[in-house]
């Protein structure tokens, strides 16, 4: 039982822990920087390696190059494909207060060649893996159909859980009930970006994000798993739609929480659990994401979903 | 700190039976205890280690005793009680 990655535009993560508010123009004496090898579906792959999961990341990169490396010391197992150029560097700026600034780079840009490459080496290695995790953006020069085009092809191999957004979160919708993804997790603002609906009423309406993931749903998707920021999490399947509000949690650094939400539930679903409790693992894995620093992976012994209640919604 | 490798004796493995009467006995305890890295006091923390009959754990914690408690659960085939 292992869980592939695909990581299309792996990026070198430096996190910057500022010691006050952000003050343009100014120059700020730094507490401390890290560098790490990232992407969304690292940190998913990552996540694995700590909970025990055997874990395979497929990216574009140099296969003895410093990224791969640190992968693989890290325990996980990589797949690379031909790579357009030099891994991109995302900054976030942290504040004291849990402020996250994000500056992220676009990344060298892809040719058809580089595509295929990329596609055909996730192909080759999915039936390796109980899930297949398609995650982040999209390097410069891919269709944003990548993901939608990719899923019909990973059918039968593996099951497979898409978090992305923008242009090719709307390819992948656009394209139901072809391309649909076993589970997908989109944030309040992809959500709605997707159903036609509000952000602002998503984040504060647990009820009205499960009703527009219901519409995901009857469209061909199997499970959604919208995460509402510090409001937590709203599953919604064929069989019902539940709601996790997460534990109180002091916010260190959002970044992260995202992957390590989904992972929670992806490693709840290989362990056979219920849908509750998949929503559980899955708000108590993003809660403990958020009470950490940077992109730093939980460990089991920081996670407490018992401390999660989950309740279930009415939607007839 | 005192700690405990032992096999796990119920059929189903730390699944939901086992997990739930292992994480109420944890619970009642004065001291935390470990299997693995996990809180034992939370099944569903123990479900998520997949361990199945037969595995080998590391129950841990800082009172011995309780350490005895929980690794004495865990060798015993919980589903059949």
């Amino acid at each position: 039982m292992s869980i592939v990655t695909l990581t299309a535009n792996p990026s070198l993560d430096r996190t910057v822990a500022l010691p006050g508010p952000l003050e343009r123009g100014a120059v700020v004496r730094v507490d401390a920087m890290t560098s790490q090898a990232g992407g969304k579906g690292v940190n998913i792959s990552r996540a694995a390696v700590s909970a025990g999961i055997t874990t395979v990341a497929v990216l574009p990169a140099l296969p003895d190059g410093s990224f791969v490396r640190e992968l693989e010391e890290a325990g996980i197992r990589c797949h690379t494909s031909l790579p357009a150029g030099e891994i991109r560097v995302n900054l976030t700026l942290t504040e004291p207060d849990g402020t996250t600034t994000k500056l992220n780079s676009p990344g060298a840009k892809m040719q058809e060649q580089h595509l295929d490459a990329l596609a055909d080496t996730l192909v080759a290695h999915a039936r390796d893996g109980a899930w297949t995790v398609l995650a982040g953006s999209l390097p410069p020069g891919t269709p944003a159909s990548f993901y939608a085009t990719l899923i019909p092809r990973l059918s039968g191999l593996t099951k497979v859980a898409v978090d992305t957004s923008d242009a090719p979160l709307a390819a992948l919708v656009d394209a139901l009930p072809g391309a649909a993804p076993d589970v997908l997790k989109p944030n309040a603002e992809e959500l709605a970006s997707v159903t036609g609906t509000d952000e602002a009423t998503l984040e504060a309406d647990p009820g009205a994000a499960a009703k527009a993931a219901r519409l995901l749903v009857e469209r061909g998707i199997g499970t959604v798993l919208a995460t509402l920021g510090g409001r937590g999490a709203v599953l919604v399947t064929a069989d019902g739609a539940w709601f996790a509000p997460p534990p109180p949690t002091t916010v260190v650094s959002t970044v992260g929480a995202g992957d390590s939400t989904l992972f929670g539930y992806l490693l709840a679903e290989l362990r056979g659990l219920d849908a509750p409790e998949r929503l559980a693992l899955a708000v108590a894995y993003g809660a403990a994401a958020a009470g950490l620093p940077g992109t730093t992976i939980p460990r089991p012994d920081d996670l407490h979903p018992e401390r999660v209640e989950v309740q279930q919604l009415d939607q007839s | 700190m005192p700690s405990k490798t032992v096999a796990v004796g119920s059929s189903s493995g730390l699944h939901a039976r086992p997990a739930a009467l292992i994480a109420e006995a944890a619970g009642g305890l004065d001291s935390t205890v470990t299997i693995n890295g996990v809180d034992a006091s939370s099944s569903l923390m123990l479900m998520t280690l997949g361990a199945k009959c037969g595995d080998t754990v590391e129950v841990a914690g800082a009172d011995e005793s309780a350490v005895e408690a929980i690794a004495a659960l865990v060798v015993q085939d919980l589903d059949a009680t």
